[in-house]
């Protein structure tokens, strides 16, 4: 086992090395970080964003811009003040990607990582309960809907999944906001908050929080159940027809036990392979969700960061989505393994 | 059977009472008066010597303030000072020999932070010092208004200061810029230096804690809100206890907070959506707009890159013609903003004797007849003996624009364009592109740099108090790949309008930039190279409650916050 995870993570590293260029090349051609800060009074002349380019390192070619990214510019001098000359007694201050330095934001001037970490605690407090009230309503329904095949309830859970599946996020948001939000306060019931995270200058209680949490992850859950119900329903379907669930029935054991060991277990493998897939995109936040409701976590980070082409603040976000694509792969596989023995891992014999 | 249904009832039950619990609950706080204003975005710091975008300028104006500034009316005010310096007092000297203005002024005894500490020259020789120091990424356009700060020193006591400055235009008034606290930063700045690092790396500037404004930072929570809170050292009357900013991406949700009553004050929101949503909502709603300098235009590329037919005047003079700007600010802007008369219209520099662009577009016609493009019975307009163009070229345009939500106006006055120019039988094709793409440099392949289009509506500022000198139209701010940041991306070079520039930028007297003012807008009009379709009108919608709102793009936009207050 070991060997094997040892292997999948030495495969990963030309993978990552690969996507980093890749991401690196199209990042920088996705406009100028200064072109959107012109945006009050005077515009600087052309002197004068010249030396802003200089100083920032954008009129450096791409390969030694992506160079510096990756193993940072402390070991050479810099042009510092932008006049078009290496400043022969200043090193640059970077360290590089390879040193744990993802660099400074372009238009914040903080480090990227100190950017993102800001940000995915509050991607995380809501994909987390989302993602539990997504699978749990999957798992429900959807072995609702196949345990009663064909019946009006079926048709309608069937139906209801195909709406919401179909449906854009930003519709059942804005519809949510105007139900819960608007249409419940407008009827002198209590309501939930119409977007944010906390109230400002309230305590950041749990409850506080609890109110904001309810329409983004319920946005977000209805849509991802609704994905992942036609999986479970269909992977119950084909278990409840398998040979091993006839025989368990022919042994005498209980619906129950039945359902819960030999259907629900085999029917998860696929629902595992999905989830896996979409875990780590939950790091990198849910954008129309997060910039509707305005929770400030990794997704409403990753379009400010693109509208204002801050590409280190980019490219930080890109490359732990793509490490955590690597890991929660190798996860998935382990898990697979686990859940169905018959699967072998490299290196293991079945 | 009976039991499972109740156990789901009551499950049910159970879980709406929790619901209603939790969303119910109310905040036990004291009443606090609390104004709470909402952007779309969020600036990257509360300064904007180290970010030039609007929204770290206008909320820096919340806490901090420089030594004067204009008010509404464009009159310069005092803000930490007594007695504004002046030619007459000997505040202000103008060195002609060496291109130098010098101006002193004295800050008042009542000037303070907002810790108790008088406000003195230091604070002002910090912000000199980090402009100069080669590590601070510091815009230094923002002072002075692109003029070089020379020097700042203090003078006969630690409450006099004495700026030095070259100028790109002599007025005194452009001489003054927010200090920074000497006493608190100047430590932590100088080991940021000896750490190799500018002043733009740090923290502060994220948590201004101590401030001479109206409000003083509480604090910050990243991609949610920022909170202010009433300055107690503050020398005049406040009536908020508490301002909150909070960032709301998505402006259809702004317009639903201000709806409910969650939120009081925006400009978030387009004037054309913000004209609907008022209508509608007039009983608890209010919309002011004001004038921000900016001017949409239709700029026409010369360059080899734009069809040739723009390189004539009378072909330009003639799609100006064909654009009726009247019903634009009639139907699309329900008479909400108006048209400019001139690049200084709206500003003491207008000159009334400007060439005016009628709606004519059988007018239009006939000058493209003259200019050698019409439609011989073809059905398109195309070229018929022009110097330079091969005969039967047609006389279609492209024509670019900026994407996304924000900008909805542009999209919408370039769609009416489009439908105006039709109609003498032009056609033109439309493409958005994001601002930070079509504004980006030479070597980036940007549309407009590299003029890919022949058409450009744009949005650009014009200094509403002081006459700027600006590179937009300079035979030197032509992109290139030797130029590669240069503005003129239309190609518009008329050398004598570049030396009127200069006059702008270096003559004391002020009946000859008035005059140089002057020529510059009638040779604009005469050449045609842009179109000044409306006033760039930003719209303040508000809580109808709200009193003593005004706002405007000069040095200090919230002069009157202080003063804002609710209806009782």
């Amino acid at each position: 086992m070991l060997k094997y995870i040892a292997g999948r993570i030495i495969q990963a590293i030309p993978l990552l090395f690969i996507i980093s260029v890749i991401l690196f090349a199209i990042m920088n051609s996705i406009g100028d970080p200064l072109a959107i800060q012109l945006s009050q009074g005077r515009p600087p002349t052309g002197e004068e964003r010249l030396r802003m380019r200089r100083r920032m390192g954008l009129d450096q070619p791409i390969y030694l811009q992506y160079i510096y990214w990756m193993i940072g510019n402390d070991w050479t001098y810099i042009d510092a003040d932008g006049d078009g000359d290496t400043d022969e007694n200043i090193r640059g201050p970077r360290k590089g990607v390879l040193r744990a330095d993802l660099g400074r934001s372009l238009i914040t001037k903080q480090f990227a990582q100190v950017r993102i970490m800001e940000r995915l605690p509050n991607t995380l407090i809501l994909m987390i309960p989302m993602y539990i009230l997504a699978i749990t309503m999957a798992l429900v329904l959807g072995a609702i809907s196949a345990l009663r095949q064909y019946s009006a309830l079926d048709n309608l859970l069937t139906t209801a999944a195909f709406v919401f599946y179909s449906m854009p996020i930003f519709f059942i948001s804005l519809g949510m906001i105007f139900i819960f939000a608007i249409g419940l306060r407008n009827w002198g019931l209590p309501h939930t908050p119409i977007a944010g995270m906390f109230e400002p200058g309230e305590p950041k209680t749990l409850t506080n929080l609890i109110r904001h949490l309810i329409l983004p992850a319920s946005s977000l859950a209805i849509i991802y159940a609704a994905a992942y119900m036609r999986y479970v329903r269909s992977s119950i379907l084909e278990a409840m027809n398998a040979d091993y669930v006839r025989t368990a029935y022919a042994k005498g054991l209980a619906k129950r036990r039945i359902f819960a060991i030999h259907i629900l277990k085999n029917a998860a493998l696929p629902l595992v392979t999905i989830v896996g897939l979409d875990l780590p995109f939950v790091l990198g936040g849910a954008v129309i969700t997060e910039s509707i409701f305005a929770w400030p976590g990794m997704g409403l980070l990753f379009i400010e960061s693109l509208t204002r082409s801050d590409y280190p603040v980019l490219m930080g976000i890109l490359m732990l989505i793509a490490v955590a694509v690597v890991v929660l792969q190798l996860l998935t596989d382990l898990v697979y393994s686990l859940l169905d023995p018959r699967v072998a891992l490299m290196g293991q014999t079945g | 059977m009976k039991g499972h249904w109740l156990r789901v009832m009551l499950i049910v039950l159970i879980s709406s009472l929790m619901l209603s619990v939790v969303v119910g609950a109310a905040s036990g706080q004291e009443e606090r008066r609390v104004l709470r204003l909402a952007y779309t975005q969020e600036p990257p710091i509360l300064f904007d010597y180290f970010s030039d975008l609007g929204v770290a300028w206008n909320l820096m104006r919340i806490h901090s303030l420089p030594p004067w500034g204009r008010d509404g009316a464009g009159t310069v005010v005092g803000k930490l000072v007594d007695v504004l310096p002046s030619e007459e007092n000997g505040g202000v000297v103008h060195n002609l020999e060496d291109g130098k203005t010098i101006v002193s002024f004295t800050l008042a005894d009542w000037a303070i932070w907002s810790d108790g500490t008088p406000i003195t020259a230091a604070d002002f020789e910090l912000v000199f010092d980090v402009s100069k120091d080669g590590l601070s990424n510091m815009l230094e356009f923002r002072f002075v208004n692109g003029a070089a700060l020379d020097s700042v020193a203090q003078g006969e006591t630690e409450k006099d200061v004495i700026i030095t400055f070259s100028f790109l235009q002599p007025d005194w008034t452009t001489a003054t810029f927010v200090p920074l606290p000497n006493h608190l930063l100047r430590e932590d700045y100088e080991a940021a230096l000896a750490e190799g690092r500018g002043m733009d790396t740090m923290e502060w500037l994220r948590a201004p804690v101590v401030s001479n404004g109206p409000f003083l930072f509480a604090e910050w929570d990243s991609g949610s809100f920022i909170r202010y809170t009433r300055n107690e050292n503050y020398a005049g009357d406040v009536w908020f206890d508490d301002v909150v900013i909070s960032f709301y991406p998505d402006n259809t949700v702004i317009k639903q907070l201000l709806v409910n009553g969650e939120t009081d004050w925006t400009f978030a929101i387009p004037i054309l959506e913000a004209q609907e949503l008022v209508n509608e909502n007039s009983e608890i709603l209010a919309l002011d707009t004001f004038f921000s300098g900016g001017r949409m235009e239709l700029r026409f590329n010369q360059g080899p890159n734009g069809h040739p037919a723009l390189r004539d005047s009378r072909v330009r003079q003639a799609l100006s013609m064909a654009v009726d700007r009247q019903f634009i600010v009639d139907e699309l802007y329900d008479g909400n903003t108006a048209i400019p008369r001139s690049f200084w219209d709206g500003t003491p520099w207008f000159y009334e004797g400007t060439p005016q662009t009628a709606y004519d577009p059988e007018g239009a016609l006939a000058l493209l007849e003259e200019a050698g493009w019409y439609d011989d019975g073809s059905g398109v307009i195309a070229s018929h003996g022009v110097e330079g163009v091969e005969d039967g070229t047609e006389l279609a345009l492209t024509s670019a624009t900026y994407a996304g939500g924000g900008f909805t106006q542009y999209q919408d006055v370039l769609l009416v364009v489009q439908d105006m120019l039709s109609e003498i039988g032009i056609d033109v094709t439309i493409t958005h592109y994001a601002v930070n793409v079509i504004h980006a440099p030479f070597s980036t392949d940007s549309p407009y740099a590299t003029g890919k289009h022949d058409l450009f509506v744009q949005g650009w500022g014009v200094g509403t108090s002081t006459i700027d000198q600006l590179e937009l139209w300079s035979c030197d701010s032509i992109p290139s790949e030797e130029n590669d940041t240069g503005w003129n991306g239309i190609h518009a070079c008329y050398p004598e309008m570049d030396d009127l520039w200069d006059v702008l930028g270096t003559s004391l007297s002020a009946d000859e930039r008035q005059d140089a003012a002057n020529q510059i807008q009638t040779l604009m009009a005469e050449e045609a190279f842009t179109l000044f379709i409306v006033n760039l009108l930003p719209a303040l919608t508000f809580n109808a409650q709200l009193e003593n709102v005004s706002w405007h793009v000069t040095d200090i936009p919230w002069h009157t916050l202080p003063e804002w207050s609710f209806a009782e």
